[in-house]
């Protein structure tokens, strides 16, 4: 029984004039609405309100503590004809692409080689989870550590093994894939705990079945494993896509965008209009094109799980 | 054997020579994960541990000639550590508090109250799940500062009220327990509030106590909201005073053995709570990550 239907319902309130029907209404639902209230103030304050402002903020010129003016496209034009943008577009997207190519199939393949081990599974957990529960710019600023030049441990172990030393954060063409590399050692872990969860549940009949019908431990691997894993990898793969086209908080706390511009993304940019340009209407502006990019790609990407799940 | 002890490889499999050898691949596959995550810790920890130009010693030194534990009292001074942590603390606790009693109401009223276009209230809140941060970052901001908000706590508690896994998760929860368990006190004449303070709430303990977790690690850990919120000295919570003396503050940062030692002090409190409460949060991560 549906818990919701036992509260006393009114009868028929068709019969009722105009004004008894709203109480009537009320009587009902005035108590659930009530509950409800408090929520729905907080998420139009802090969710769909600033959601919305944006796109009144894209068409004005606004300074915290002065009125806003109207100034309809301006604030795009200036945003398309800043010369950092498009290598902010070019950096956005090397990173999340770097951030793919080097972290999308690092958490899986370590998921099952992890749950594959008899002994010691929850050790090799923890082991990775571990850098997840570092705060944000302990990590950084232990990262940074790692990276120097001369004393980081990262040029020790290539030279441990006779090559050369590299620049790392200081150099313009390695500045960008050492912050990849960084959040892929910081994040897979949670992701690969995910992929864990996914494989703990396929059950072992599967696998014992295969065996007796001669299938190897590679053909087990690619006709069981994978495609249990697959919902999780795709929704995975986006989330993924999502998160690091956002990227901001890396770049801004250990590269400060440069050197010269070369990890300058598309949020920190709008950041640098907000917050120390005080443009407001220029950081809602590009705020706005980058939400249309991203709801497009999700839609995207949506419509084409759905054609590939339908094959 | 256990059958839930099998995954892709069978004790049958194990005894021919080419899967065993597979098989300490797999073994030392993880141990060089782990080392690869476990040593750079390591590391740090020596490095917060050596004097101020022993780090910079070429070559470098694995462990340290003296170990200066000076170092952690002296971070402990200069990044202001129990004031920081005091504000922490209540910026956690505000945002606690928003955070339960606005949802849970919330999630009482989805799950058990009659209301209009249920489903509707529902997409209205779980949307959000979908929508990019930095969509509404600048402007969340400007609220805040339209609501004279800045450089007090409220920025911080006040967005807690808004979350939608928080949402998904009690209202999951609220769903389990039956309708029944609460009827007699609705005939008794009992307010809903005091259903849901007295019945539904302390059953809900232990997912509370999941999100109580959770909730310590995202204001521990949060940085960006809190750097262009608590902007003021007096109201820096650990993440911005830890970015602010080791790295913002360009020309006058700390030295580097100070800065790790401070690294490491901030690291210790979610260690903690997540070495007792790991299966909560591994729990909670798997969740988070399947609801899509």
């Amino acid at each position: 029984m549906n818990p919701t239907m036992i509260k006393p319902a009114g009868e028929r309130p068709e019969s009722l004039p105009q004004g008894s029907r709203l109480r009537q209404f009320f009587r009902v639902n005035g108590i659930g609405l009530a509950f409800l209230l408090p929520a729905l103030c907080f998420y139009t304050l802090f969710q769909w309100g600033p959601i919305l402002y944006n796109f009144l903020l894209a068409f004005q010129n606004y300074t915290p503590g002065l009125p806003p003016v109207w100034v309809g496209l301006q604030n795009f034009q200036r945003v398309l004809s800043d010369s950092v943008l498009p290598q902010a577009i070019a950096n956005t997207f090397a990173f999340a692409g770097w951030a793919l190519l080097i972290g999308y199939a690092v958490p899986i393949v370590a998921a099952i080689v992890i749950t594959e081990l008899r002994r010691g599974r929850a050790f090799f957990r923890l082991a990775i989870y571990l850098p997840n529960i570092i705060p944000a710019i302990a990590l950084y600023i232990m990262w940074i550590y790692m990276f120097h030049p001369t004393v980081g441990l990262l040029n020790q172990i290539l030279q441990f093994f006779g090559l050369p030393g590299l620049e790392w954060l200081l150099a313009p063409k390695l500045a960008l894939v050492s912050l990849v590399i960084m959040s892929t050692w910081a994040n897979f872990g949670s992701t690969a705990v995910l992929y864990m969860a996914s494989i703990t549940a396929i059950q072992a009949e599967l696998y014992e079945a295969a065996e007796i019908d001669g299938a190897g431990i590679g053909a087990r691997i690619r006709h069981i494993t994978l495609p249990a894993l697959q919902p999780t990898m795709v929704l995975l793969l986006l989330l993924q896509l999502l998160a690091t086209l956002q990227v901001l908080q890396e770049p801004f706390v250990m590269t400060g965008g440069g050197p010269n511009n070369a990890t300058m993304t598309l949020m920190y940019l709008a950041y640098n209009y907000a917050f120390v340009n005080a443009e407001f209407g220029k950081a809602g502006a590009l705020g706005m094109l980058l939400f249309l990019l991203l709801m497009v790609l999700s839609l995207i990407y949506v419509k084409l799980t759905k054609v590939v799940g339908q094959k | 054997m256990k059958g839930t002890n099998r995954s892709v490889i069978s004790v049958f499999d194990l005894k021919k020579p080419g899967v065993k050898l597979g098989y300490s691949c797999c073994y030392a596959l993880a141990a060089g994960l782990a080392v690869l995550m476990i040593y750079p810790l390591l590391w740090v920890l020596f490095g917060s541990l050596k004097e101020a130009n022993e780090i910079f010693l070429v070559p470098p030194t694995l462990l340290p000639k003296t170990f200066l534990f000076q170092n952690y009292r002296e971070a402990w001074q200069i990044y202001e550590i129990p004031k920081v942590v005091a504000n922490t603390f209540i910026a956690f606790g505000g945002f606690l508090l928003v955070r339960f009693v606005v949802i849970s109401a919330a999630a009482y009223a989805l799950s058990h109250l009659k209301i209009p276009f249920r489903t509707g209230f529902y997409m209205i809140f779980l949307a959000t799940l979908m929508l990019p941060f930095f969509a509404y970052i600048i402007p969340a901001y400007l609220v805040v500062f339209q609501l004279g908000l800045l450089n007090t706590f409220w920025a911080v508690w006040l967005p807690a009220g808004a979350d939608s896994f928080t949402l998904l998760l009690l209202k999951g929860f609220f769903d389990g327990i039956p309708g029944e368990l609460f009827e007699a006190a609705r005939i008794d004449g009992a307010s809903e509030l005091k259903i849901l303070r007295v019945i539904v709430l302390p059953l809900a303990k232990p997912i509370l106590a999941a999100l109580t977790i959770f909730a310590f690690m995202a204001v521990w850990n949060n940085f960006l909201w809190q750097q262009i919120v608590l902007s003021s000295g007096d109201k820096w919570t650990i993440s911005v005073a830890l970015w602010f003396r080791s790295l913002g503050n360009v020309g006058a940062t700390v030295a580097q053995n100070i800065q790790l030692a401070a690294m490491l002090i901030s690291t210790i409190p979610p260690m903690i709570v997540f070495l007792f409460f790991q299966k909560y949060i591994i729990e909670g991560v798997t969740f988070s990550g399947i609801k899509g």
